[in-house]
């Protein structure tokens, strides 16, 4: 199927992520190419067949609910790219 | 004498104290601080912390503590996996100076078996790609031809093992990341089985493919590796509970009779003539070793690719949520916290992994779910149940790793479909959750040719002991690059 700039807008807002104008035309032209190519795929009757979505025979696996300490806070907000401790910090959010 | 050391040999003469891990860890670093700067297989060496780890071996040696099996043997380990304290970047600017907390599983186990981390090794961006020409940082060379690529995404793990900077290296792959580098690079890559090894601290790209694995020269090698990181850990809940065999114990039992098939769509057009001859010949010394060999046919084969780029996409496109900017890495700051998302994003990540964010979001996007996601789930159950089938007659399957040796720097970089086809056959092992290795079996000129095994579930030590028997015949392993001491800048393009 073919995308268009329309459409990739509207990913690109979904995935929070910025693209230049050239970035979308190229990738309009790039994701229309793959999607024609998996487009194979409905060649193949699955009405009948279940999703695989991993192969392993397990179950979820949950651990007690325990609170317990890291030890890394300091570790982790040392690296932030801008912190006030005990926090990260990031721009207002609120209104003034 | 020490580069030609296997990881099992070196093994052994610290233990015996022929050799000091510190002299075995100072040699593999003068090798690397000679050749790397050609080859650029490290993003960063751990000099004063593999030195350090090895001298503690030596005490405990001393000390007269029991020593590990792979004690004093230095290791390389992809950049994608936590190391405490030293740089993690998985190839991309937008990890540039992420110091982990906390080390992954794998490198945890490694560490307390006293291996000397040798360094972190380059990759394609959040190794999503096939030749290492993602990286973000910069080129690696294949050894064997330095215009050439060394395959990926794993590519610095395979060149580590390689150009003997390290008798063993740990790379992950997804789609075919630790086999197909070691095809074009003339090692060993084993991808385990899905929940065999402990994925904590490894960043996820698509996390119901995702693998680590071991590159070495030698099955034995591998086998050592593998019994060392394999193995339940409650911190990922996708590992397996089951206790892992002792895989480097088992490799002398004796060779009982194998039936090997052979997927008919796997040898069919795209093959390169040396690719062809390689395999055939392999097939006929496989029968010398007593094995039978069988046409088998895995029909949805063709299915891969398309189902591939659907849901490893999608996948990554819920994984790469997280870089946002906020906790860790590389943060454009802006004024409105959505515009710092959308400016962190947009500078932090590269070409292929943009792309795949975006081939990701529209897959799992409203209106388009069932069309596409959905329907690779669907059709990868297909994949799964041939390999069922198949298994029924045949223990385990051969098939080249790669169509062809390892292509030139840029060939394949203009057209993504292209690149991604590059994994046609390495792909389904990681859709069916199989384990698979890649080994050497010949070569074209100088570039090296991989044959891979693909085995039911849980079956690496069948594939393991076929290689090892494989090797006690061959010396396709034993070769290795003549290696350059010029600067990397001079040939092909530039990252």
């Amino acid at each position: 199927m073919a995308i268009d700039r329309k459409t990739v807008e509207h990913v690109a807002a979904l995935a929070r992520l910025g693209l230049s104008d050239e970035e979308k035309d190229r990738l309009a032209r790039e994701l229309s190419g793959i999607l024609d190519h998996v487009a194979d795929l409905s060649r193949w009757n699955t009405d009948q067949v279940e999703p695989l979505y991993h192969i392993l025979p397990i179950k979820n696996v949950t651990r007690d609910d325990a609170p317990a300490r890291s030890g890394v806070r300091d570790d982790v907000l040392q690296h932030a790219p801008k912190s006030r401790p005990p926090f990260f910090a990031v721009p207002n959010v609120l209104e003034e | 004498m020490i580069p030609t050391l296997t990881a099992a040999e070196m093994a052994d003469r610290v233990r015996s104290g022929d050799l000091r891990a510190a002299e075995i860890c100072e040699a593999r670093l003068a090798h690397i601080r000679e050749h790397d700067p050609a080859v650029r297989a490290f993003v960063t060496v751990m000099e004063p912390e593999a030195l350090k780890a090895a001298e503690e071996v030596d005490l405990r040696r001393k000390s007269g503590v029991a020593l590990s099996p792979l004690a004093g043997v230095p290791i390389a380990l992809k950049d994608n996996l936590c190391t405490r304290g030293v740089e993690t970047t998985c190839s991309s600017k937008i990890l540039k100076g992420f110091i982990p907390p906390y080390d992954a599983a794998v490198v945890e186990r490694l560490r307390a078996g006293g291996s000397p981390f040798l360094g972190k090794t380059n990759l394609d961006e959040f190794a999503m790609g096939s030749s290492t020409e993602n990286s973000a940082l910069f080129l690696t060379r294949n050894p064997h031809d330095p215009d050439r690529v060394p395959g990926g995404s794993s590519g610095g793990s395979a060149c580590a093992v390689a150009a003997d900077f390290a008798p063993l290296a740990l790379g992950s792959d997804t789609g075919g990341s630790i086999r197909q580098p070691a095809a074009f690079c003339g090692v060993v890559g084993l991808k385990p089985t899905y929940g065999r090894v402990s994925r904590y601290g490894l960043i996820a790209f698509a996390s119901s493919l995702d693998q680590i694995g071991p590159f070495a020269r030698t099955a034995r090698d591998a086998a050592l590796l593998l019994d060392a990181i394999a193995g339940p850990d409650p911190r990922d809940s996708t590992c397996l509970p089951d206790p892992p065999p002792a895989f480097a114990q088992a490799l002398d039992r004796p060779f009982e009779k194998i039936r090997v098939g052979l997927p008919k769509e796997y040898f069919g057009e795209g093959l390169t003539g040396p690719v062809t001859s390689a395999l055939d010949r392999l097939k006929s010394e496989l029968k010398d070793l007593g094995c039978e060999l069988k046409d088998v046919s895995l029909p949805h084969t063709s299915c891969a690719i398309p189902v591939y780029y659907l849901i490893a996409p999608a996948e990554a496109s819920s994984n790469l949520a997280r870089y946002d900017g906020v906790q860790y890495g590389l943060r454009v700051e802006t004024k409105d916290l959505i515009q710092q998302y959308f400016k962190t994003r947009s500078e932090g990540f590269g070409r292929e992994v943009k792309r795949r964010i975006m081939l990701g979001t529209f897959a799992l996007s409203s209106g388009y779910y069932d069309a596409y996601y959905l329907k690779a789930l669907k059709v990868r159950r297909l994949i799964y149940e041939d390999f069922m089938k198949a298994f029924a007659d045949v223990d385990v399957l051969l098939t080249p790793t790669t169509p062809t040796p390892a292509f030139r720097f840029g060939e394949k970089v203009a057209d993504p479909l292209q690149m991604y086809l590059s994994d046609i056959f390495t792909i389904s092992a990681n859709l069916a959750g199989l384990p698979a290795i890649s080994f050497p079996c010949g070569f074209d000129g100088a570039l090296p040719i991989g044959a891979q095994l693909i085995g039911p579930a849980l079956s690496e030590g069948r594939l393991l002991r076929i290689v090892h028997e494989y090797q006690k015949n061959s010396d396709w392993h034993l070769r290795r690059p003549r290696l350059a001491r010029r600067d990397a800048s001079r040939v092909g393009t530039a990252a």
